[in-house]
């Protein structure tokens, strides 16, 4: 007989709560109510990087982090890099722009190549792919960022996008895209390199907006209405927090207990 | 089967269904296997890009055959096969990796040191109020670390301190707590079914 | 262009070269600056010194690689000389691939045997473990079942006395965990800490010093090692100073340089601000 674990059981309330409000919005979304999504800068500068990147003439490198997709928190950056890969795969194709995607993982590796090869393929084009624009470059940290680093050197990209999860070689990749002009559009969850891509790069995307990066960019009416319902858990984890503080200053366990149940 | 796969994930995580949990596990480990084999892709992957270098004479093509002479060494050197004196004890594998990986793993990552000072003169400047802010902060903060700064103004490990602990500190919270959250929601979404940005051809213009 | 122009658009270049200069100066020539004692030093020596008992057992755990070894190598060194110098068993191990070739150069540095401690009795290598979180999580349910062999001479966990007594996470007293990401604090304390409530302590290097603080205030990880500076401090608190103390002169000048160019790159900007009006 199936019975719950104790200590997960708030948890599974809280997952259904959102499950509930993201599927709420959704059916908001189909009866046509599509909630409004604030302008995210750097999503929308993704466009006018790679008609740059075209009139200069030069590439647009495309990655999406350096993690595996089975991290539990660096996954998800990782599938965020790569719904923002597939847009930029797209817009890529459709303007005529050589796009290159650096990989560091190999599990990752055919996921990231089948996501440009079927763009190629989606808009009649699929003799124009090459295997060699989807490049694994190391399995290595730095011997990543190093072949990176020479890719940039040598390519000059006029587009450097960077969305997924990176740690110590995201200042050392946004440096040297910065060093050779190209526009950079970063984004990364991993807090201690948030900082380094707000200084080095044009537009930044801090924490949870890159996992919103694919809802904005598809405008697909049911991924936007899920972001409302984000918020609202967004909301809900606020008034635990303001409740929580305030209960436990009055001297009350009531939330810890019911956190820990 | 992406709904499928994640449900299989997570309902033994809230439920103990002891044939759930079992099926998780297989699962898991399958994926494990899985990932291992990758790892044989990625190696193939480099080898062909690399030797087509090689053979079309690109510019910078005796780099791709080091590379390729350092992979096939590496890879024979430190197959796990202890009788024929390979695996993770070889000499040739262990001086390889002390004498050349070690030291250009310890530069690249000492290139930050560069690219942090360059950063830093480059950002920190008081364009407005908020980059005065990061400027004075940013500048207390590197002070605060230096024994050569806090040995004449002792007052700057107290500052430093309370910059750390205090308005960093909220908004570390504030941003690990809004990345849980939107990863929970990619989550409920690829859960759901909806995401499918990371799958060829997902989304519509 | 005018000298505040130049320094404006300063090279990049002349700031490696300058860069370069001042961390090579002081390795060079020592400064031998003193060493103000900080907070933070003193808890964690504090820690170690007052929480770690005799017949304790500690997982002294090394997540990192050759990259991370200038700023976390001397911790750890320090760190396994302070805990040799009590009555612990110890259990080395780790979830970064890297791991147990950093440990090796650790044994270079600091020999159990030196100490009386012997292999199999009073601590075991068990290397790198495979599968991040997900591994850390099975370690904690089993150490049988997670690990076959011991890392040094290969053989089953049953033929060394002290795995007789360590089976689970409830039988570790405290981890020690050194790291500069990902598996690191946040899977340890999910997958050992909350669940069980095993103490952790943490040296990490600068950059994730901010990430980790929400941690140390919620008393989640009990003590912090944020750096090398800190580092020599702490080995100044043992007594025993080494390549911390060695290299933190360089930090010094670099820091002083950083803070030099900064104000000086201000200084250039608001002049010419000032010209251009």
């Amino acid at each position: 007989m199936a019975f719950l674990i104790q200590g997960r059981i708030f948890g599974l309330i809280c997952l259904l709560f959102i499950m509930a409000a993201v599927a709420y919005y959704i059916r908001q979304a189909q009866g046509g109510k599509v909630p409004k999504v604030r302008r995210i800068p750097g999503i929308d500068a993704i466009d006018e990087s790679i008609g740059r990147a075209v009139e200069m003439g030069r590439p647009v490198f495309c990655s999406h982090g350096i993690a595996t997709l089975r991290d539990s928190t660096a996954g998800p950056q990782t599938i965020a890099g790569l719904s923002v890969l597939n847009y930029v795969a797209k817009r890529c194709v459709a303007v005529g722009a050589k796009i290159v995607v650096p990989v560091r993982q190999p599990e990752v590796w055919p996921i990231a190549a089948d996501i440009v090869e079927t763009e190629y393929k989606l808009a009649g084009k699929a003799e124009e792919y090459s295997s060699e624009c989807v490049q694994f470059l190391s399995n290595n940290q730095f011997g990543y960022a190093s072949n990176y680093i020479g890719l940039m050197m040598r390519e000059k990209p006029g587009a450097n996008i960077m969305v997924g999860a990176y740690w110590a070689e995201s200042l050392q990749l946004a440096e040297t895209g910065s060093r050779i002009g190209a526009m950079q559009i970063t984004g990364t969850a991993q807090t201690s390199q948030i900082p380094f891509f707000l200084v080095t790069s044009d537009y930044c995307l801090i924490g949870e907006e890159i996992f919103s990066a694919g809802a904005y960019l598809t405008n697909d009416a049911m991924l936007i209405a899920s972001l409302a319902g984000q918020d609202v858990g967004r909301i809900f984890a606020v008034i635990l927090g303001l409740l929580g503080a305030i209960v436990f200053t009055m001297g009350s366990r009531i939330f810890l207990d019911l956190f820990a149940m | 089967m992406t709904i499928i796969a994640t449900l299989l994930q997570v309902i033994p995580y809230y439920f103990d269904i002891p044939v759930l949990s079992n099926v998780a596990s297989t699962a898991t480990n399958a994926v494990l296997l899985i990932v291992a084999c990758a790892t044989f892709v990625g190696v193939i992957s480099v080898l062909m890009v690399h030797a087509k270098r090689v053979q079309r004479r690109t510019e910078g093509w005796y780099f791709s055959g080091l590379i390729i002479v350092f992979v096939v060494i590496m890879v024979l050197t430190g197959l796990p096969l202890q009788e024929f004196g390979l695996g993770s004890k070889n000499s040739i594998f262990n001086w390889i990796f002390t004498n050349i990986q070690t030291p250009l793993g310890g530069t690249m990552y000492s290139i930050l040191a560069f690219f942090i000072t360059s950063a830093a003169v480059r950002a920190f400047k008081a364009r407005n109020i908020e980059a005065a802010i990061v400027l004075v902060s940013g500048t207390l903060m590197v002070m605060g670390n230096a024994p050569i700064f806090t040995n004449t103004v002792p007052v700057l490990v107290d500052i430093s301190l309370w910059i750390r602990n205090i308005p960093n500190m909220a908004t570390m919270r504030g941003v690990m707590i809004g990345a849980a959250l939107g990863a929970v929601a990619l989550a409920v979404r690829t859960l759901m079914g909806i995401e499918r940005g990371y799958l060829r051809g997902g989304g519509e213009d | 262009m005018s000298i505040m122009d130049k320094i404006n658009n300063l090279d990049r270049r002349i700031i490696y070269l300058l860069a370069w200069i001042f961390v090579l100066f002081p390795l060079i020539f020592p400064l031998g600056l003193p060493i103000p004692i900080s907070s933070d030093a003193r808890s964690w020596y504090n820690f170690v010194e007052n929480n770690v008992h005799d017949g304790d057992t500690v997982i002294f755990s090394l997540m990192y690689g050759t990259s991370g070894m200038p700023e976390l190598f001397p911790m750890s060194v320090a760190t396994m000389k302070h805990i040799l110098q009590k009555d612990v068993k110890f259990v080395v191990l780790g979830f970064w691939t890297e791991g147990p070739l950093v440990f090796n150069a650790l044994l270079r540095q600091v020999n159990p045997a030196d100490y009386g401690k012997v292999y199999g009795v009073d601590w075991i290598n068990l290397g790198y473990i495979p599968g991040g979180e997900t591994a850390m999580g099975a370690l904690a349910t089993s150490f049988q079942n997670s690990v076959a062999v011991d890392f040094v001479e290969g053989r089953p966990l049953s033929d060394f006395p002290i795995m007789d007594n360590i089976r689970t996470a409830t039988d570790i007293d405290l981890i020690i965990s050194f790291e500069t990401g990902t598996p690191g604090a946040p899977e340890w304390l999910r997958q050992w800490n909350t669940a069980y409530g095993v103490h952790i302590i943490v040296g990490c290097i600068g950059v994730s010093v901010p990430g980790m603080i929400p941690y140390i205030n919620s008393g989640q990880i009990s003590a912090l090692m944020p750096g090398l500076t800190v580092s020599a401090e702490y080995e100044l608190l043992l007594n025993k100073p080494g390549l911390a103390v060695a290299g933190v002169d360089a930090v010094s000048t670099s820091h002083l340089l950083i803070v030099l160019l900064v104000v000086i790159g201000n200084l250039a900007f608001f002049m010419t601000k000032e010209e251009k009006k």
